[in-house]
């Protein structure tokens, strides 16, 4: 009898924590629908290409469709709920660097997901740069860097009033 | 020199994704952050260590999602020993819980939690006699639905 009254309390407490633990993981309401077949293969896991060009990337996570190819998912803590030029940079460089290493198909697209100050979470399908323009721009970096080819200047009022570097760059031709 | 103003001497060996994302962002600003090191506001600091966070958890929820690692019914096994009952258990779950994020969750809770709760069971046969009769509801649910889908 006594017996019976513990195992119905542990129960009873076990249940609630599995709940609790469960509430705490985070509701998956915009994960794409998409990806709710999809199996997680990768998870903050590093990328590393040595050549041609020497390439890291840590990617958030990787999920590989019914059909077998990898869809990347990046998570981005942001006031606006908007993808960048520099999101799509990042999720086309991390790609190159998962195809590279792993010899897997990786798809040309991929999912930036904007976690907002209230964090809800909005998950943005976006293009991505194919092997050959990251290239390029890993080729552009280098000619800015050490054979001294002038950089754009984005010009972008929001941009340049929380830069550190104004001063430096109204010097700048 | 602050840690916050850090000048760099030569190109790194490597580029980063998020190193050349900036070139999205300003390619000027890449030219100034390799000149002079990164330089960061207190607020974009502050925005910095709350995004870490926030990946930390993703993370974490990531684990949830991921195939579990199936390993033996350590609990099952110390209290019912190897038999029909743990048997059961385990098809209940490959075939139910491993189908569901909610399932994977609890699988993960389970292998978590095993191996304390073995420990302070072991020497304790009251206490086995307590678990094997939180066990039963979870081995008549398991044997009924294995009938079931053997029936279908």
């Amino acid at each position: 009898m006594i017996q019976g009254v513990i195992a119905g309390i542990v129960l009873i407490i076990l249940f609630i924590w599995v709940l609790r633990r469960l509430g705490h993981q985070g509701d998956q309401v915009w994960l794409p629908w998409e990806l709710r077949r999809a199996q997680l293969v990768y998870a903050e896991q590093l990328f590393k290409v040595p050549a041609p060009v020497a390439l890291t990337a840590r990617v958030d996570r990787g999920y590989r469709n019914p059909a077998g190819i990898i869809v990347l998912v990046e998570l981005k803590t942001r006031q606006c709920d908007r993808v960048y030029r520099s999101d799509v940079i990042e999720l086309s460089a991390q790609r190159v660097a998962v195809m590279a290493q792993t010899g897997e198909q990786v798809a040309l697209y991929a999912y930036v997901v904007v976690q907002g100050p209230s964090g809800r979470r909005v998950a943005h399908r976006t293009g991505l740069l194919d092997v050959v323009e990251v290239e390029g721009l890993i080729l552009r970096r280098e000619a800015i860097l050490i054979r001294g080819t002038a950089p754009r200047c984005w010009r972008s009022v929001h941009l340049c009033r929380g830069c550190c570097f104004q001063r430096r760059c109204r010097n700048l031709p | 020199m602050s840690a916050n103003c850090r000048p760099r001497s030569g190109l790194r060996e490597s580029v980063s994704a998020s190193e050349l994302a900036q070139m999205g962002v300003c390619e000027r600003l890449v030219l100034f952050e390799h000149r002079y090191g990164q330089r960061r506001s207190a607020q974009q600091r502050k925005d910095m260590a709350q995004g870490g966070q926030e990946h930390r958890r993703f993370f974490r929820e990531g684990r949830v999602q991921q195939p579990v690692r199936k390993g033996p019914c350590f609990i099952a096994t110390l209290v019912y020993g190897e038999g029909y009952e743990v048997s059961v258990l385990r098809a209940f779950r490959d075939q139910v819980l491993c189908r569901s994020m909610l399932g994977r969750g609890v699988i993960l809770a389970y292998y978590r939690a095993a191996p304390v709760v073995c420990r302070m069971l072991t020497g304790h046969p009251w206490l086995i006699r307590v678990v094997r009769a939180l066990l039963r509801p979870a081995v008549w649910v398991a044997t009924r639905l294995e009938r079931w889908r053997a029936g279908r």
